[in-house]
This record gives structure tokens, C-alpha cells and sequence, in this order.
């Protein structure tokens, strides 16, 4: 009697949950069909949506920038109107009169367009923040289409957790070198390029300094990055110009 | 009868504890074995969640941007502020107009054909950029050693989608077209090369596609266990050569912006040199054909040693040539006024003449007038071009005026009719021949206030577009990490159990994101 409460107990545990199991991978595989149909359809929209924000912001990019340097053009000749209409008055402006109406203009300049001058590259950052929420939705579906397809399969794996940790540890160890490898490798191509610049000069000429500074401006985030390399990495790269 | 009750007890118990919902999990019994493996895997699962350090980083970049910015525009403001007494000499104004065309317009200006020679390999090279990455494309799609078979059906395929953003290379067409519909003033040997840097960018991003498609090529051969790696590198490949494709886009925005702000400058120093070439400071363009090929600054800069016309330039305050051009300007207007109030009484007088003795008397006060201006012309200084312009009209209006007394009534009307009109006309041009050197001042206020500026911060934008290029390049390859260990995971013990090391996978998800040539060392 006690082998068949155990044998129906193991049945009835074994049956409950390998159909429920076997009926939610089922309905996850097809969740993971419908949820890659949607992401194209997302991806679509976004590539659509890019294109149009795209031209509409660059033309009123474009807009915004001639109307400041139109604007700017005017009140140089309206200003430049008055000055000739002082004169032709007959009004005495002394040196320093006219110097501080260049140095009122200068500065009206300089803040109109810093802020022309400060925007963006493409100018079109602030239209494209709308699109985040469309590539937030393609990414949200993108995760939950991952996560079906884990649950999609069978559960057997996960008792090679522990190998997988393992696993996982050593493809990540391997990884990290690799990035620093090639991190430093860049490094050194950089302190070459400006120990190349001292080399032999007693004095730099002012081309060279800036061009120092501007690779040395280069190394600074680089060596940041480094960090956290392991140190003997750092130390035997080469700039693969210079490997043999 | 007991043993019945405890089976039914046990039954009861086991059907209800594995009816109760557990959220996002199907029923199981708890295992402590598992759990403790779970535990274990843990901190593992936290550190693939790269997503928030980027995020901070790029946050943190871009406060660095902002203050880097900050501190191109205290230079620029500091050059304002030092701005002395001293500009007011046309040898500083020169100087700082040469200095800023040195570093910002350089050069002669080039022929049409080097323009158009530029432009054309520009165009060929944007063409084989895209022919290289419509073969990226078919490379993704499709799989097998000879690239035979397909990757994924077309109507559900995510990578498909995930390379519909690739190959927008709008930023160089754009550039290719500002370039075209420019005036040939605005094109210099600067603008040439920024069409080379352009170009070389094009050229550079073919390279790019082809190395891409090589090791997609490479990927598509893979075969077994390896072969279930294929759309994870695949993805990781797209998602790598977004950021490289992105990184020399941006690279060339950067110049063709440079090159688009610069135009402006181009324009104020081209205005510039227009009015000093009228107030006749500076020889430019020169009709002596021994200086004819030289630049304005060198003229400007080598004038001071030689004759070069009226010596006004070069230690002179601008305020003192402006005072003598007031002075004459009103001097000009007002025998201006007097030869129109003369002509004015002249036509009226001649309606009522009868003979050749009475349209010479009706003539003879326009025609001392207009003597008159032509003597204070001749006594002034050469200080503007307009001056001998104005002056050889008067000399036909005189001329034509002192011909038609002679001729008849009608001639002698339409002669005193087109000395009024021409009075106009001249007082407009008395008036911009003043207003040249105001112009010209705020043109160089103007210069002072942008400067280099433009230059100097598409310079600055190169740097941060290196440094931002590493943190989304790092960022890749940590969500092609993210995606191989935690979704891949269970591949990869496979591949371990199967005698695959974890570090060769390792090493062709870092390839997948590592294709492209080092950007530091070919920015240089």
C-alpha cells in the first residue's frame, strides 16, 4: 500500500507539472512568433518615424541659422547707418566712442551665436528625443521576446548551472583582456605618435604643441578606460604599426 | 481505513500546494539544490547589467562637453575683451582679419574643374560606400559557405530590421550639395580640402562595410554547435558597425559643419577686403601683374614697405581716414546739392530760351557748380575708389551739358534732366562711400566675436566624437557580452561540455564587435 501512495504521488506530481510546463512553453513559443512580428512592424515604424523627424528638424535647423545670421547682417548696417548718420550730422565721435560701440557689437555677436554655435552636430538631438519612447517599446519587446524563448525551452539546462557559471566567468575574463588589449594597443599608438613629436625638438613650434595637445586630449579618456586592465596588459602593448 | 485518510490527505495536500499561481514561473516543488545554484548565479546576472554604467558614463561626458565648450567661449570672450584702442589702426585690423583667414579661409581660390574634379570623386566615392554595404546586407541575410542559403524568413526577420538605419549617409550628401549650390566666393582651398576629409571619410566607410561583410562571410560557415552562435554575432556585427558607421558620419558632419560656418566667416573677410580694396588701404586685387597672384595679406602685410598709393595705411587711426571722409562726403553732398538746385533752375530757365546765347546763360551756373565739385574732388585725398568715379561723372555731365547748350533746346533739357538724375544717384553713393568705414568696423567687430571660434570647436567636437566613440564602442561590446552569456548561456556550457573553450567563443563575439580599424589611429 505505502509503494502505491508513493508511486501515485510521484505520477500525479510528475504529470502536474510536466503538462503545465510542457502546455506554458508551448504558449510561450507562440507569444515569441506574435512578439517578433510586432518588433518588425516597430522597427518599421521607427525607421519611418527617424527619417521624417530627421528632415523636419534639419530644415528648421537650417531656418533657425539664417534668420540669426540675416538678423546679425541687418543690425551691423542698421548700426552702421546711425554711426554714418552721427557723422554726416556733424556729431564728434572720439577714438574711444568708437571703440565702444565695436565692443557693444562684439558682444551682442558673441551671444547670438554661441548658441548656434553650441547646438548639436546634426541639430536634430532634441526633435529625435520623441523617438526614445519608439526605440524603448522595440527594446521592452526585444527583452520580453528573449525571455519566452527561455521559457520556451525545455528546463533541463538549468541543472548545469553551476557549469555555466564557470562558463560564463571564463568568457567574460577572456572578453575584458581582449578589450584592454586592444585599449592599450591604442594607447601606445597614441604616447608613439607624441613622444614622435619631442623627439629631437629642444623647442615645440606652436603647430606642434597643438597638435600634442590634441592627442594627449585623445589619451586622457582612454587611459581612464584602462583602469580597471590588468596591469602587465598595459605594460607589453605595442602599437600594432610598429609590430613586427 | 487510517492508512486511506493519509493517502487522501497526501494527495489533497500535493494537488493544492501545486495549484497555487506562482507569478512568471510554472509550478514546481521547491528545490534547495537549485536555489543555492540560482544564488550563485546571482551576482553573475548583476554584472551583465552594463546598461546604467554607459548610461553614467555618457552622462558624465557630457557634462565634460558642456565645460569644455564653456571654456572655447571664455577664450573667444577674453579676445573680446582685449580688445584695445588699438584695432582702430589699419594695420591691427588687417592683422586680425589675415589671422583669422589664415587659420580659417587660407588660399587662393580654386578653378571649377579642381571643384568640380572634387565633387565627382566625392559623389564615386559615397556610391561604392553603399554598393560595399548593400553587400554587408546580403551577406547578413544570407547563411551557408557559399552564402547560399537563407538566414531568416524576410517577413520575420529581426536583423533585416535591425540594419534598416544603416547606410543613411545623408550628413556627406548634405555636404556634397551645400558645397554645389555655394557661390564660387564661398569655395576656397579650405573648402577643397574639407571635400577630401569628406571624401576620405566615404572611402574609410567602404572599408569599414567590407571588413564587416568579410566576417560575416566567415560567420555564415559556421557550422554545428557554432553554427547556433550565427545570429547573436550577426546582431552583435550590426550593432558594432552602427556605431562605427554612426562614428564617421559624425566624423564628417563635424567637418562639413566646420566647413558650413566657416562659409560665414569667408563671406564678412570677402566683405572686408571689398571695402578696403574701395578706400584704396589696400591694393587687392592688384593690377600690377607682378602682384597680381598674391594674396591680400600678403599685399596688406608687405605694403607698408612700398609706394602703395596714398599712404594713409598702415599706422594711422581708422578714426582719422573716417574724419576725412566725413569731411569730404560733406563736402561732395553739399556741392552735390548745389549742382542739383542748379540744374533744377536751369531746366526751367531753358523752357523759356530762345537761342544758343540764352541756353548758355541757362547752362552756365550748372556748369560752374559742377566745376566747382570737380576742383574740391581734385584738392581732397585719394581715400575711396567711389571719389574718381563720381568725379569722371561730373566731367561727361559737364562735357555733355556744355555740348547740348551748343546743340539745342531738347539736347540742352535732357542734359540738365541726366545731371539731376545722376546727382541722385551720386548722393547715394556719397553717402555708402561714409558709411564704408562704420561697415567695415562692425564687419570686424563681427570677425573678433566669431573668430576662429568654428574652427576651434569643430577641433574640440573631434576629441569628444573620439572619446564618446569609445563609450558607445565599449557599450556594444558589453550588450554583445550581455547577450552571449545571458541568453546564450546555456550554448555556451554546451560548447564547453562539447570541447568548445568559452574563450574562442569569446573571442569571435569580441571579432563581431571589433571589426573596424582602430578609430584613434586612423583619425590621425
Amino acid at each position: 500500500m505505502k509503494k502505491l501512495i508513493i508511486a501515485i504521488v510521484a505520477v500525479a506530481l510528475l504529470s502536474l507539472t510536466g503538462c503545465d510546463d510542457q502546455d506554458a512553453r508551448d504558449y510561450a513559443n507562440e507569444l515569441v512568433g506574435v512578439l517578433k512580428s510586432y518588433q518588425v512592424e516597430v522597427n518599421k515604424k521607427i525607421v519611418a518615424e527617424k527619417k521624417s523627424y530627421k528632415d523636419l528638424a534639419g530644415t528648421h535647423a537650417y531656418a533657425r541659422d539664417v534668420n540669426l545670421l540675416t538678423g546679425l547682417n541687418t543690425e551691423r548696417l542698421s548700426r552702421a547707418d546711425s554711426l554714418t548718420d552721427a557723422l554726416i550730422g556733424g556729431e564728434k565721435l572720439t577714438p574711444s566712442d568708437m571703440h565702444k560701440l565695436l565692443l557693444d557689437y562684439a558682444n551682442h555677436d558673441f551671444e547670438a551665436t554661441r548658441e548656434m554655435f553650441e547646438r548639436e552636430s546634426d541639430g536634430q538631438a532634441e526633435y529625435l528625443a520623441s523617438l526614445e519612447s519608439l526605440n524603448l517599446q522595440a527594446d521592452n519587446i526585444a527583452q520580453l521576446t528573449k525571455a519566452l524563448e527561455a521559457l520556451g525551452k525545455p528546463k533541463g539546462a538549468l541543472k548545469r548551472l553551476k557549469e555555466l557559471k564557470a562558463a560564463a566567468e571564463e568568457f567574460k575574463t577572456k572578453f575584458d583582456d581582449l578589450q584592454c588589449e586592444e585599449l592599450a594597443e591604442q594607447i601606445a599608438c597614441l604616447k608613439d605618435e607624441i613622444a614622435a613629436i619631442s623627439k629631437g625638438a629642444t623647442t615645440l613650434t606652436n603647430e606642434q604643441k597643438a597638435q600634442k595637445e590634441k592627442l594627449e586630449a585623445q589619451l586622457k579618456p582612454l587611459e581612464e578606460l584602462a583602469t580597471e586592465c590588468k596591469a602587465d596588459i598595459l605594460k607589453n602593448a605595442k602599437c600594432p604599426d610598429k609590430k613586427g | 481505513m487510517k492508512m486511506r485518510k493519509s493517502v487522501i490527505f497526501t494527495l489533497s495536500a500535493v494537488l493544492v500546494a501545486t495549484s497555487i499561481p506562482q507569478a512568471g514561473q510554472a509550478q514546481r516543488l521547491y528545490n534547495k539544490e537549485r536555489d543555492d545554484q540560482a544564488q550563485a548565479a546571482l551576482p553573475l546576472a548583476k554584472s551583465l547589467k552594463s546598461g546604467e554604467l554607459f548610461d553614467k558614463q555618457l552622462k558624465n561626458f557630457a557634462s565634460l562637453v558642456k565645460k569644455d565648450f564653456e571654456t572655447e567661449f571664455l577664450v573667444t570672450k577674453f579676445q573680446i575683451d582685449a580688445l584695445t584702442l588699438g584695432v582702430l589702426t589699419w594695420q591691427t585690423a588687417n592683422a586680425q582679419v589675415c589671422d583669422i583667414e589664415k587659420r580659417d579661409a587660407a588660399g587662393l581660390v580654386p578653378t571649377e574643374s579642381e571643384i568640380k574634379n572634387a565633387l565627382d570623386q566625392l559623389k564615386t566615392s559615397i556610391a561604392d560606400a553603399q554598393t560595399a554595404l548593400d553587400a554587408f546586407k546580403k551577406s547578413i541575410k544570407a547563411k551557408g559557405v557559399n552564402n547560399e542559403k537563407e538566414e531568416e524568413k524576410d517577413d520575420r526577420s529581426v536583423l533585416g530590421n535591425l540594419f534598416a538605419g544603416l547606410g543613411e549617409l545623408d550628413s556627406l550628401q548634405d555636404f556634397l550639395e551645400q558645397v554645389q549650390k555655394a557661390k564660387p566666393k564661398s569655395v576656397d582651398a579650405k573648402t577643397l580640402e574639407s571635400l577630401q576629409q569628406v571624401q576620405d571619410v566615404a572611402a574609410i566607410l567602404k572599408k569599414v562595410y567590407d571588413a564587416y561583410k568579410a566576417k560575416v562571410d566567415e560567420f555564415n560557415k559556421l557550422e554545428d554547435q557554432l553554427g547556433e552562435l550565427r545570429l547573436v554575432l550577426k546582431t552583435v556585427a550590426i550593432q558594432s558597425l552602427q556605431v562605427d558607421e554612426d562614428h564617421w558620419k559624425n566624423i564628417a558632419a563635424i567637418r562639413a559643419r566646420r566647413e558650413i560656418e566657416r562659409a560665414e566667416t569667408l563671406r564678412l573677410i570677402n566683405q572686408y577686403k571689398g571695402i578696403v580694396a574701395r578706400l584704396g588701404v589696400v591694393d587687392y586685387p592688384s593690377t600690377d601683374p607682378v602682384k597680381k597672384n598674391l594674396t591680400f595679406c600678403t599685399i596688406a602685410e608687405n605694403a607698408k614697405d612700398t609706394s602703395d598709393g596714398f599712404r594713409i595705411w598702415p599706422d594711422q587711426m581708422i578714426t582719422v581716414h573716417l574724419q576725412e571722409l566725413v569731411e569730404l562726403g560733406q563736402l561732395m553732398e553739399e556741392n552735390n546739392r548745389l549742382i542739383e538746385d542748379a540744374a533744377q533752375r536751369a531746366l526751367k530757365q531753358m523752357q523759356a530760351t530762345t537761342s544758343e546765347s540764352d541756353r548758355i546763360a541757362a547752362g552756365a551756373q550748372t556748369l560752374k557748380a559742377l566745376e566747382n565739385a570737380m576742383e574740391g574732388i581734385d584738392d581732397a585725398h585719394q581715400i575711396h575708389r567711389f571719389k574718381p568715379e563720381i568725379r569722371a561723372q561730373l566731367e561727361v555731365d559737364s562735357k555733355n551739358l556744355d555740348n547740348a547748350v551748343k546743340s539745342s533746346k531738347e539736347a540742352s533739357e535732357a542734359a540738365l534732366q541726366s545731371i539731376i538724375v545722376n546727382a541722385r544717384k551720386n548722393g547715394v553713393k556719397i553717402r555708402d562711400m561714409v558709411g564704408d568705414i562704420p561697415q567695415m568696423l562692425f564687419i570686424v567687430a563681427a570677425l573678433i566675436a566669431r573668430g576662429s571660434t568654428p574652427t576651434r570647436l569643430a577641433d574640440l567636437r573631434l576629441v569628444q566624437e573620439l572619446h564618446a566613440y569609445s563609450i558607445r564602442k565599449s557599450a556594444v561590446r558589453a550588450r554583445a557580452y550581455e547577450l552571449t552569456v545571458s541568453t546564450g548561456v546555456q550554448r555556451l556550457a554546451l560548447f564547453h561540455a562539447g570541447g568548445i573553450k568559452p574563450t574562442d567563443v569569446a573571442e569571435l563575439v569580441f571579432a563581431a564587435s571589433n571589426i573596424a580599424i582602430t578609430p584613434a589611429i586612423l583619425a590621425r
